[in-house]
């Protein structure tokens, strides 16, 4: 007599914790998000451990000869004052990561607030906020630094808080827009149809289901912010010298001495061009991982159609 | 919906009002004002405060500030943009010359820049996590991870090296040349492209992702229709929301023009204008280009707003 | 014409070596070809200019603002092209490098002005050169210049409010009078305190228009009714990209000197400017030869030092940055007190900088003259200074120590300085910090934009100290850099001594070698009392392609007579091409 297995159906897993179950399902699904968040946090350590890591100051004058080229004391070579390249792009690790946080940050948490409560809300609020919103992308960005440039003085708060604002509002439009995609939905009327306050709707219903253009926009920031710095010091405008930073350096010294002594162009901008691409592909993949509308199914019909039985 | 786009660009007036009062005082009192620029080129003056006052009354500036807007404002009402503090010439006549400069480049650049991020934004989000969406995600980001002032150089300098050429320096208009002028616009256009593509590719990518997990999507393949047909007809139309508020938001720069590029490629288009005129505290220049910015602006904002309602009908306006 | 052989000769020219100090890495070497060809019509010169110019008339903005005007309209007087170099045939008193500051009365030629009589200290009468036509374009349709185109021409810089003169020397300008007594003479009066000024500006730097055009027009800002009597003609202007001259087939001046003596000047067909705003895009078109000539400064110039086909010249201009003022006037400030002021100085290592920021390329003893060889008599090289000058040039931390402790600073102290917030200006203003904080004077670095930056000067409202520029050498003998309310008078300087010797100087001049003696035996003084920190001035070089005849890195003859030297010069097409296919 045959033994008849019962196959559970219902197998019981152990439940692992939100965060590990993220971690394991970058790792195993998303190669290129784990390579961006491996870069990310590198950028990070190095960063926050700047100062042990480095072997000079960044702003020591004449360690090396000018513009001399790499060597054993100074790997990556030396810039127009002789200061360490290597130690310079170390600190300008540290000075990309707060820009960027700091203006992605910023401009998050703005563009969130206009963005969630205009389009959620609706109706005349949202007009006469939309005319601000307008307004103030009316006036140019370099106009805003410039005048807040001349009266701070040139430093790293007013670009930050500029970008920040500058970003955030623009940005608005496009939670707004998410937002007023999913409008309609009936879950948001459920949740009205139960008592909900609009506040709750807001943070419980709204926001889990803009979370993924929410996610896009704060990774493209961090990158766009650093790129921004670096354009608006190619202008003048950008973080006042000598504070590393890799935009900086690429727009003043590694333009004029391109031929003379291109590595100080190539690393700068190497390391930029790397932190940028890891930082976008790490938001790509938490965004395909965390989107609620994501979940079930790859919709990936090419690899569906394979198994269809021919 | 006729409605709402009436009442939209009656708004537009009010908001442009607060938008140039803002502009207009905000650059009058900057620190460095365009009397003391001008003071310091006749820094030998024996008698330097009656120089200033002598500039002052020159420029027009020596009256209270409301009356300077509002002789402004008089003129505009008037078709006339103003004269330029530096130079004296007419702001419109300049800018009916760089305009044209600047739209070109944006046009072009826009072109490039959807024709690189649609394609490749659609085809990663159908063909998720293959090499094909690695590949193609990894060129276009790699697009924007490198500062536009950067290759711009490259492209200016190496060639000079090592071929012994360089781009045409000297501005072609169109209608006398249209052959030369795309040649010098190319180079400039397709960088700029490139940079722009960069945010449009990851949002199409990610609204299309959303988009074909959607049930109407999963009945349409069920019905057994071509991938393609499944693509164009029912994914991207709903995609493209936040897509087409992304394009809209870069519009700005056919008037906002790139300074950079405009700088290093020698073209003289509107970027260049405004740049000068901060740097030079023009006022006149900056108010006017501020005025054509701003309305363009809120005309973009007002179409991409109307587009909403066309691709997605629950979107609706009171 | 055809051209099959030339000659080329490299000369080291040495300067006097007395004159040079040993702070100049290496003597001063040109290389000046001697022109042996026939000169050849033809060509067009294409040039750069990093912005476009603002104004087309000189009574509207200062003259030396109007990039165009020097090429189409002339002034009475203008520098003597046979005094420089000029194709290695002149007597090389006279340069021309530099970018328009030089002034001396010896090394004028009369352009409108035939020749003239200096009568005392307030007449001075030009006998205009007859036969001088204006452009061919209407009103003029080149009709005679006349003594009454020069006098309402001169009398619109005394009037108009907008004029460089009467904005910047309203008191001369109302006093000076102008008259005609006949159609090709004009008569100058002004009073003697105001002659020095007089005769810097009304005839070497005030332009020529027609009456007939500027009561037409009202003025001649709008470049379209551009006219004059100078060598070329505007004739197109697209603001941010290129300038377009043509030559003017009636130009009264003939080749003075050289091969081609005699020859109706000027050679070139045509000039075009290019406006690149951008150094690396303008040295690469240089570099693939669509500019004919390129100014650059030192570190620039090391990528076409590398090209043996082009030729260049090296030089010291008279703008500069890099002097570090201070409040000497404020009483209770550390700067009132020399010792404070020399400590500085001593303990900053220009030596340092200038080997090792600016390579070697440059000289230390800048302000308030470098060497020209225009002004060698009225300059003192650094091994002629007395030793208390040349020691402030060496390094002495522990004499800046102990001079600080006699001063009443034994730990040193703060101060703030104001800078314009650009590499070229940060970079020495950083070494110079290191420097300063090894005796205790810790300095706090404030950079500013460029136009807070200015006004601030302007206002002459700063803290401490500021890092800024100072005024050339054209009017040395009003000693604006360190005496009276001027805005180039950065450190407050008023010292009786100083104002002394300025005082004789403008009662001296216009006898150049009294006034020359005068600024040399002040100069120890001047220095010594170190009111103004004088950092290391780099090189400029300009290069040019060999196919630019006759030319050897002028810039202006005369006293900003920016571009005027394109008169004289000519273009080997031939050799363009054949040098452009390879």
């Amino acid at each position: 007599m045959a033994q008849i297995e019962l196959a559970p159906t219902f197998r019981e897993e152990r439940a692992r914790s939100f965060w590990a179950d993220l971690l394991i399902r970058l790792v195993r699904e998303k190669p290129l998000g784990t390579v961006g968040g491996a870069i990310v946090l590198l950028l990070l350590l190095v960063g926050i451990l700047a100062n042990v890591l480095a072997p000079f100051g960044y702003n020591e004058t004449y360690v090396g000869p000018r513009l001399a080229a790499p060597s054993p004391e100074h790997l990556l070579g030396c810039d127009q004052l002789g200061r360490d390249l290597l130690s310079r792009i170390i600190y300008g690790a540290r000075v990309s990561t707060i820009v960027g946080l700091s203006v992605a940050g910023i401009s998050v948490l703005i563009s969130t607030f206009i963005g969630i409560i205009c389009g959620y809300i609706g109706g005349k609020l949202d007009i006469i906020a939309q005319r601000f919103v307008d307004a103030w992308m009316c006036i140019p960005g370099l106009f805003l630094i410039l005048t807040i440039m001349a009266v701070t003085g040139p430093g790293m708060v007013p670009v930050i808080v500029v970008l920040g604002i500058a970003y955030g509002i623009g940005q608005s439009r496009i939670v707004r827009s998410a937002v007023m995609g999913i409008k309609a939905n009936t879950y948001l009327e459920a949740a009205r149809a139960v008592g909900c306050s609009t506040g709750r709707i807001l943070w419980k219903h709204v926001l889990p289901n803009v979370t993924a253009p929410i996610i896009v926009l704060f990774t493209i920031t961090v990158g766009g912010a650093i790129l921004t710095e670096a354009t608006i010091s190619f202008l003048g405008l950008g973080l006042p010298p000598p504070t590393p930073s890799w935009g900086g350096m690429l727009s003043e010294a590694g333009r004029r001495y391109m031929l003379m002594a291109p590595h100080l162009a190539v690393w700068p901008g190497l390391f930029l061009a790397i932190v940028v691409y890891g930082i976008n592909m790490l938001g790509d993949a938490m965004r395909d991982l965390l989107d609620p509308r994501l979940r079930g199914g790859l919709g990936r019909y090419d690899v569906a159609r394979k198994k269809l039985p021919k | 919906m006729r409605a709402y786009i009436t009442r939209r660009l009656l708004l537009l007036i009010p908001t442009l009002l607060i938008v140039t009062i803002i502009v207009f005082c905000a650059v009058r009192f900057v620190p460095g004002s365009v009397i003391e620029l001008m003071a310091a080129q006749i820094g030998e003056a024996e008698n330097m405060e009656e120089a200033i006052q002598s500039i002052k009354h020159g420029l027009g500036l020596d009256v209270p500030i409301y009356v300077q807007y509002g002789r402004w404002l008089g003129g505009i009402l008037t078709g006339n943009l103003g004269k330029s503090l530096w130079t004296g010439r007419s702001i419109g006549e300049e800018m009916l010359n760089r305009l044209p400069v600047s739209i070109e480049l944006g046009i072009l650049a826009l072109i490039t820049a959807l024709l690189i991020a649609l394609p490749i934004g659609i085809i990663s989000a159908i063909r998720q996590d293959t090499a094909t969406d690695y590949i193609g995600r990894s060129i276009a980001i790699f697009c924007i991870s490198v500062p536009a002032f950067w290759l711009a150089t490259l492209v200016v300098v190496y060639p000079s090296v090592w071929f012994g050429w360089t781009p045409a320096i000297q501005y072609i208009p169109i209608l006398k040349d249209p052959v030369g002028n795309l040649k010098q616009f190319i180079i400039p256009a397709i960088l700029m492209g490139m940079v722009m593509s960069g945010t449009t590719m990851r949002m199409t990518r990610t609204m299309m992702l959303e988009v074909l997990r959607q049930d109407y999507i999963r009945t349409a393949w069920a019905k057994g229709l071509k991938e393609g047909v499944v693509i164009s007809r029912h994914a991207l139309k709903n995609a493209l929301i936040p897509v087409v508020t992304i394009v809209g938001m870069q519009l700005p720069i056919l008037v906002g023009g790139a300074v950079i590029i405009e700088t290093i490629f020698g073209l003289p288009g509107i970027g260049r204008y405004f740049v000068d005129a901060l740097f030079q505290r023009d006022y006149p220049v900056i108010s006017a280009i501020n005025l054509v910015i701003a309305t363009f602006v809120m005309l973009c904002n007002l179409a991409v707003d109307v587009t909403y309602a066309y691709l997605d009908p629950r979107v609706q306006y009171t | 014409m055809t051209r099959r052989t030339f000659v080329v000769c490299l000369l080291i020219l040495g300067l006097i070596a007395g004159l040079l100090s040993s702070s100049c890495a290496g003597g001063v070497k040109e290389t000046v070809t001697v022109e042996k060809e026939k000169p050849a019509y033809g060509g067009i010169l294409t040039i750069a200019a990093a912005a476009d110019p603002p104004a087309f008339d000189d009574a509207v903005q200062p003259h030396y603002v109007t990039g165009t005007l020097k090429l189409t309209n002339d002034e009475l007087w203008t520098g003597d092209w046979t005094k420089g170099i000029a194709g290695g045939h002149g007597t090389k008193e006279c340069d021309w490098f530099t970018g328009g500051g030089l002034n001396r009365l010896e090394h004028k030629a009369g352009a409108l002005a035939e020749s003239w009589e200096i009568q005392g200290k307030d007449t001075i009468i030009f006998h205009l050169r007859k036969g001088v036509k204006w452009h061919n374009k209407p009103p003029t349709n080149g009709r005679e210049l006349t003594a009454e185109d020069v006098v309402f021409s001169l009398k619109r810089q005394c009037t108009v409010p907008t004029a460089y003169f009467k904005r910047t020397y309203p008191k001369a300008a109302e006093t000076t009078e102008i008259t005609a007594p006949d159609p090709y003479t004009v008569v100058v009066k002004c009073k003697p305190e105001y002659f020095g000024d007089v005769i810097t500006l009304i005839p070497d730097y005030m332009c020529i228009f027609p009456k007939d055009a500027v009561e037409q027009f009202g003025n001649m800002n709008d470049w379209k009714n551009s006219i004059g009597t100078g060598p070329f003609m505007l004739t197109e202007f697209v603001p941010g990209s290129v300038i377009s001259y043509v030559r003017n087939p009636a130009y009264w001046e003939k080749n003075p000197i050289g091969p081609g003596k005699g020859d109706q000047l000027p050679y070139l067909d045509g000039i075009k400017t290019l406006i690149i705003p951008d150094e690396s895009t303008a040295d690469a078109a240089f570099r693939t030869g669509q500019l004919d000539i390129l100014t650059c400064d030192w570190e620039r110039a090391q990528q076409f030092l590398r090209m043996p086909q082009l030729k260049h010249v090296r030089y010291l201009d008279d703008y500069g940055q890099a002097c570090i003022y201070m409040r000497t006037d404020k009483k209770d400030s550390p700067f009132a007190d020399k010792r404070v002021r020399q400590a500085m100085w001593l303990a900053i290592d220009n030596k340092r900088i200038l080997d090792e920021y600016y390579g070697g390329e440059g000289v230390l003893l800048k302000w308030p003259i470098m060497y020209f060889k225009e002004y060698a008599g009225a300059y003192v090289p650094l091994e002629q200074m007395p030793k208390a000058v040349q020691e402030l040039f060496e390094y002495h931390p522990d004499k800046a120590k102990q001079l600080l402790t006699e001063a009443g600073y034994p730990n040193g102290f703060k101060a703030k300085i104001i800078c314009y917030n650009q590499r070229a200006y940060m970079d020495p203003l950083q070494m110079v910090q290191d420097m300063l904080s090894k005796v205790g004077i810790q300095l706090e670095i404030e950079p500013k934009d460029y136009a807070t930056f200015t006004s601030l000067i302007v206002r002459r409202a700063y803290d401490d100290m500021l890092f800024a520029f100072y005024s050339g050498i054209g009017t040395y003998f009003k000693a604006i850099n360190y005496t009276g309310p001027g805005m180039y008078n950065g450190s407050y300087v008023d010292d009786p001594v100083l104002n002394r010797a300025r005082d004789q100087m403008l009662a001296a001049y216009p006898d150049e070698a009294a006034v020359d003696k005068i600024h040399r035996e002040m100069l120890p003084y001047l220095l010594e009392q170190a009111y103004v920190l004088a950092l290391p001035a780099s090189y400029n070089y300009r290069f040019w392609w060999p196919w630019v005849k006759n030319y050897s890195g002028e810039a202006s003859v005369g006293y900003y007579n920016v571009l005027n030297y394109t008169k004289y010069i000519w273009i080997d097409q031939e050799l363009k091409k054949s040098m452009q296919s390879k």
